[in-house]
């Protein structure tokens, strides 16, 4: 029993042995280097008759050894010094410092630039506070590319001229003759032309109603309430929504249109003669939006009557309003698109129940949203193609068939023109997204590979490349 | 009877030529005076063959045939010099390439069975005319040289040329339209490609100013790959997939020159794209013969012999062994 306590006991005897292994290693001379261990031993002896085996073996082992740990050599100073190229030094460009402001510089979207000379070539939209896509938004995949691009642009294509001669046509003429439903395979520009022929109509000053995304309105991301009066589904905050959009894209035309009724409710009472800006305005006060519906129904039809400018609807993901929503009712049933009410009004412009004295009512289908498949009935009234047969004997919705019926397909060709990827393909060169120097060989390479189709050239082919 | 037996037994032993002048003279001799009893008998054809009395007349015939041709043709080969040859000519002779007809096939040629002692000893005989006449080829002369090949084409098989050429690469033809058609693999995929060049739209001036509303024809001609009649980017959505297959074409700097059209099946995307880029390396080579040693550099034409590799027993995997427990 020593006097100190047990920890402390310890600390002594560990200090103790280290002191003495201290002083052993200070009496023994400094070791020599140890001597090599004998490549291969045997445990037990080589078994008889084995002897010349076991030599081999360990010859092998020998040679096996040297060659074992590969050797490390200094790079070069000079080698680490020096960069890659001296063409294309290992610094950044200065597009890509911080403060460059670097952008696209093109021509702007408008009747100048729209001619057939400029097939091929790229136009950018204007940064007006008011510009639909600004104000309405844009298709998701649209929305990401123009995320990645440093200023908003898109090619002018043979089928963009066709767009802005038919809304040339359709200026003068009321909406039931202009009908169009935009089709083709997926990825093959629908939703950008539809996206051109929003800028042309409010460059030339329509009235423009565009709905990117017509999805999110029957996707149940909004209120919705049932009506007795119209006997559907009103949905109050898309409705509030839309009005808002369409105040801010159309503030100058909607100053000068007055009403020619008025809109008398239990809540309302709006005299004629009010503009509609005035009329969006009392209902954008009340902001738990109980008017909207009923506000953007007068102002439809308002719009409808008058004839001082022509009215463009440009709904994209239109098949998403021909089938049922992902509402459901109180018997968990899911409610139909044309039960609610924006959808509804919609699809009345596009069956040509409701008309716009001047205008047009085009559409986009998506082939892409697997949420929303493009329904039976509109695949037979627009013939479109079918990877599979479709039986006879599958039921097709009576309503849906009627809102279809009349509508004119208008089909996107399949590969985009040599000469129009070629422009499509300068503006991701321009704005520094390729990897290589070899322009040739990558655009014709992602040309074969994505078989003309813009959207894989773009995000699978220029984006999603290996080669350097 | 004395005189008749001692011309017999000189006779007997006489060459072959002398067989039908030795039968008729015995018949006549024996049979004078039974003349008249045998008038009426059948007319007995004397044999053209000396082997006609063997057991196997058409075998012995052969092998008299062969060892008369090896006889001549050797002598005129030591007449021409040309035999014996020394050891080092006989080594820079060219290879012999004998394609005998087998023993069957020998057997229905001449309507008799042979069975492998008789086949070993005509195929003896006829590697050593063979020899004779890649001496006589070799040396140039000519009629030597035919008389032999008239005998050895007798015997040699119709599938000469076919065995000759097995294990060698059948060269790709195109056909009447100019496409090739080349099989591909890769892992257990199998592509079948056919390949077209692409006809180039011609070219049509278009005048200065005139604007038509209609757009211009393009330019430049593009490459189309149909894989079971579905584009490329719809059968293979992934860009690693996709570049595999355009690597042939972008290799050889031809990628707006041909259309291809190919079918593939098992195996899965890697699998199936890497068949296909074997497939359409071989087309390329098929249509531009120059481009096969580019190729083989940068090792387009090799068929990757990397399969999957077998599970082991006591492994969980082919490689991956359980895990070490120590007790």
């Amino acid at each position: 029993m020593s006097l100190l306590s047990s920890n402390a006991r310890h600390v002594a005897l560990v200090q103790k042995s280290l002191a003495a292994g201290a002083l052993r290693a200070a009496s023994q001379p400094a070791k020599a280097a140890p001597k090599e261990r004998k490549a291969a031993q045997s445990i037990g002896g080589v078994k008889k008759g084995r002897k010349e085996k076991w030599e081999t073996k360990k010859k092998q082992e020998k040679i096996h050894k040297t060659k074992d740990i590969p050797r490390f050599t200094r790079m070069a100073e000079t080698k680490l010094m020096m960069p890659k190229t001296f063409q294309r030094p290992a610094t950044l460009p200065e597009a890509f410092k911080a403060g460059s402001g670097h952008v696209l510089e093109l021509p702007l979207f408008g009747r100048e630039t729209l001619v057939p000379r400029n097939v091929g070539k790229a136009v950018s939209y204007s940064d007006a506070p008011n510009n639909a896509a600004k104000v309405f938004g844009l298709p998701r995949k649209m929305f990401f590319e123009y995320r990645i691009l440093s200023s908003p642009c898109s090619v002018v294509r043979d089928v963009t001229l066709q767009a802005v001669e038919t809304l040339e046509k359709a200026k003068a003429s009321s909406s039931l003759d202009s009908r169009i439903v935009l089709h083709g395979r997926a990825g093959c520009g629908k939703s950008f032309l539809l996206h051109q022929a929003v800028q042309y109509a409010q460059a030339e000053g329509w009235v423009v109603f565009y709905v990117p995304r017509a999805a999110s309105l029957v996707n149940s991301t909004t209120t919705f309430a049932y009506d007795l009066r119209t006997q559907t589904y009103l949905q109050p905050h898309a409705s509030y929504r839309t009005l808002d959009k369409l105040l801010k894209a159309n503030s100058a035309l909607f100053a000068k249109l007055p009403m020619k009724k008025a809109l008398v409710t239990e809540k309302l009472n709006v005299p004629a003669g009010t503009t509609l800006a005035d009329l969006v305005q009392i209902a954008l006060k009340d902001r738990s939006a109980g008017n909207s519906a009923v506000v953007l129904d007068a102002l439809t039809s308002e719009l409808q009557a008058q004839t001082q400018f022509p009215v463009l609807l440009a709904v994209d993901d239109f098949q998403a309003l021909l089938q049922d929503s992902s509402y459901k009712d109180h018997f968990l049933r899911p409610i139909k698109a044309n039960h609610l009410s924006l959808p509804r009004l919609i699809l009345d412009f596009a069956s040509g129940k409701r008309t716009f004295a001047k205008g047009a009512v085009v559409t986009a289908l998506t082939n892409s949203d697997t949420n929303f498949n493009v329904p039976l009935e509109i695949q037979d009234a627009l013939d479109l193609p079918r990877a599979h047969p479709v039986s006879p004997y599958q039921r097709r919705d009576g309503d849906v068939q009627g809102y279809v019926h009349g509508l004119t397909g208008f089909k996107l060709p399949d590969r985009m023109s040599s000469d129009e990827m070629a422009g499509l393909f300068s503006v991701w060169k321009d704005d520094m997204a390729l990897t290589t120097d070899k322009y040739d060989e990558l655009f014709l390479s992602k040309y074969v590979e994505s078989d003309g189709n813009p959207r894989d050239f773009v995000w699978k082919g220029l984006l999603s490349t290996f080669s350097t | 009877m004395s005189l008749l037996r001692s011309t017999a037994a000189r006779t007997r032993f006489s060459l072959p030529a002398t067989t039908s002048t030795h039968f008729r003279s015995i018949q006549t001799a024996t049979n004078r005076s039974q003349d008249s009893d045998r008038r009426q008998g059948p007319v007995k054809v004397s044999p053209t063959s000396p082997s006609f009395y063997t057991s196997r007349p058409v075998f012995y015939d052969q092998v008299a045939q062969l060892e008369r041709a090896i006889a001549t043709t050797g002598a005129a080969l030591r007449r021409a010099q040309l035999l014996p040859l020394p050891a080092f000519a006989k080594a820079s002779l060219p290879p012999p390439q004998n394609v005998w007809q087998s023993k069957e096939e020998l057997g229905e040629t001449f309507k008799t069975k042979i069975n492998l002692t008789r086949y070993r000893k005509i195929t003896t005989l006829l590697n050593e005319l063979s020899e004779f006449h890649r001496i006589a080829n070799a040396a140039g002369v000519a009629d030597i040289s035919q008389k032999i090949h008239a005998v050895v084409s007798l015997f040699e098989s119709d599938k000469k040329e076919a065995y000759l050429a097995r294990g060698k690469k059948k060269p790709v033809v195109l056909d009447a339209y100019g496409r090739s058609y080349t099989l591909g693999k890769r892992k257990t995929s199998s592509a079948r490609v056919w390949m077209i060049p692409v006809q180039a739209p011609e070219l049509t001036t278009v005048p200065e100013g005139a604007e038509s509303k209609k757009s211009t024809p393009p330019t430049v001609p593009m490459t189309t790959i149909l894989v079971n009649n579905l584009p490329l980017n719809e059968f293979f959505p992934l860009p690693a997939d996709r570049e595999r297959v355009t690597r042939p074409l972008k290799v050889a700097g031809l990628l707006g020159k041909f259309n291809v059209f190919a079918i593939v099946r098992s195996g899965g995307t890697t699998g199936q794209s890497g068949a296909l880029a074997h497939g359409i390396s071989k087309g390329i080579v098929a249509h531009e013969p120059a481009l096969e040693v580019l190729f083989k550099k940068a090792k387009l034409t090799r068929r990757d012999p990397r399969m999957v590799e077998r599970k082991k027993t006591g492994l969980a995997k082919a490689r991956k062994a359980y895990t070490w427990v120590k007790r």
